[in-house]
């Protein structure tokens, strides 16, 4: 899981959400709100999305609570804490 | 369509000919399909009925168009939900077109087109066939196989395309998948068609109207009317299982509560398809019961086909709007 770059930690936890749909998803909140392509994405730039994708995401579902999980996790990627952020305690049903 | 423009506005021209020309085949589709829904509708409401059909079901004209009339329009109203539907799952489908998912979906959605358009078509060369062979006694049985083949190809092009589509969306499931289920229900598949087998085949004539339903020996009415339609409907009912397992299996909680929608509603659409052409296979049994009975089986499952493309179309919806945020 180290070996993972930070544009596939995203999509990783992003998955767990939203399928598919993920690598569509946050490549378009990257290249629309970064304006810079996906995979040069920085730990910085992912503090600055996180709001960004917070208000996307909360189009799409009224579980507030789903909601803050998913920005928790994407910050504690930002933080370098993939080991947290991934795990049997974030498990969607 | 702002996103496919933006997609394609700076692409060489070739792709952008290849959108434009996408969205042109949906106008023309969509135009044929009215015409064709508007054809059926003047065809069914605006001649004289049958007297054998009056006579048999102690009808009046008056009451006879009182019974068709509202049936065949809420039948195109079904046509043009199905319609609405089959467009909607085009749409997502070509939003998310080239990914690993968007190819499974184009295939569904094309059979869905299929599907739909297929209702219209047989309706319209069935009442144009028979019409020639009412003047035209001789030529029944030409009618009559003509249709049946063409009924027997649209629905397998549909089927074809979404057994296709499921297979994709099936090999995009991690891990393994309990197979035993499956197993159960191709069991039952088996049986089930061993059953419709021997009813084709056994098509008593009582009655003027219990006419013959395909005018073939029974070898050939078994191996290119029977089997086919068995083959197809497994797998048409195959992909809408392998659907559904896509669904149950696949990750993201959001994309599959939106996706169940849809799943759902292709089930839904394959078996009442399946349905109906069981119900017509017997229909010499059929016209041996009263009109009520014909009717309610007809309306039911008008109202299940409706309600399976409604559930395509909100899942589409859902879909789509994960695609636009």
């Amino acid at each position: 899981m180290g070996s993972l770059s930070l544009l596939d930690q995203i999509l990783e936890i992003s998955q767990d959400y939203l399928g598919p749909a993920a690598e569509r998803f946050i490549d378009r909140q990257i290249s629309t709100h970064l304006k810079k392509r996906p995979e040069k994405i920085t730990r910085q730039d992912i503090y600055k999305l996180i709001d960004w994708i917070k208000l996307s995401f909360a189009l799409l579902t009224n579980d507030t609570d789903m909601v803050e999980q998913y920005a928790k996790r994407l910050k504690l990627v930002a933080d370098g804490k993939w080991s947290e952020a991934t795990g049997k305690k974030w498990a969607q049903k | 369509m702002q996103m496919e423009r933006r997609k394609t506005e700076n692409a060489p021209s070739f792709l952008r000919w290849s959108a434009n020309s996408r969205i042109g085949f949906t106008h023309f589709y969509v135009v044929i399909f009215l015409i064709l829904t508007i054809a059926y509708l003047a065809e069914a409401i605006l001649p004289k009925p049958d007297n054998v059909v009056l006579t048999h079901y102690h009808l009046t004209p008056a009451s006879y168009h009182w019974l068709i009339d509202p049936l065949a329009t809420i039948l195109v109203m079904i046509w043009l939900v199905s319609l609405y539907g089959s467009l909607r799952v085009k749409a997502y489908a070509r939003l998310i077109q080239g990914s690993n998912d968007g190819n499974g979906m184009n295939l569904i959605s094309d059979g869905l087109l299929v599907q739909t358009i297929s209702l219209p078509i047989v309706s319209n060369i069935s009442y144009i066939l028979n019409h020639i062979a009412k003047n035209h006694h001789n030529l029944q049985p030409s009618a009559t196989i003509i249709v049946n083949y063409i009924s027997l190809g649209l629905m397998a092009l549909a089927f074809a395309f979404i057994f296709a589509g499921g297979q994709k969306l099936f090999k995009l499931i991690p891990g393994r998948v309990k197979q035993l289920p499956r197993i159960v229900w191709q069991g039952v598949f088996i049986l089930a068609s061993c059953l419709y087998t021997y009813f084709v085949i056994i098509q008593p004539i009582h009655h003027p109207l219990d006419r013959r339903a395909y005018f073939l020996p029974d070898w050939l009415l078994v191996l290119t009317i029977a089997a086919p339609y068995i083959f197809f409907w497994y797998a048409g009912v195959n992909g809408a299982y392998n659907m559904f397992l896509y669904r149950r299996n696949i990750k993201g909680s959001i994309y599959r509560s939106a996706l169940s929608f849809m799943a759902a509603g292709i089930t839904v659409v394959v078996l009442a398809s399946v349905i109906t052409r069981i119900i017509t296979s017997l229909s010499s049994r059929i016209t041996s019961l009263k009109i009520t009975p014909i009717l309610l089986i007809i309306y039911g499952l008008l109202v299940v086909t409706a309600a399976g493309y409604i559930l395509i179309a909100i899942g589409a919806k859902k879909l789509r709007k994960i695609e636009e945020v």
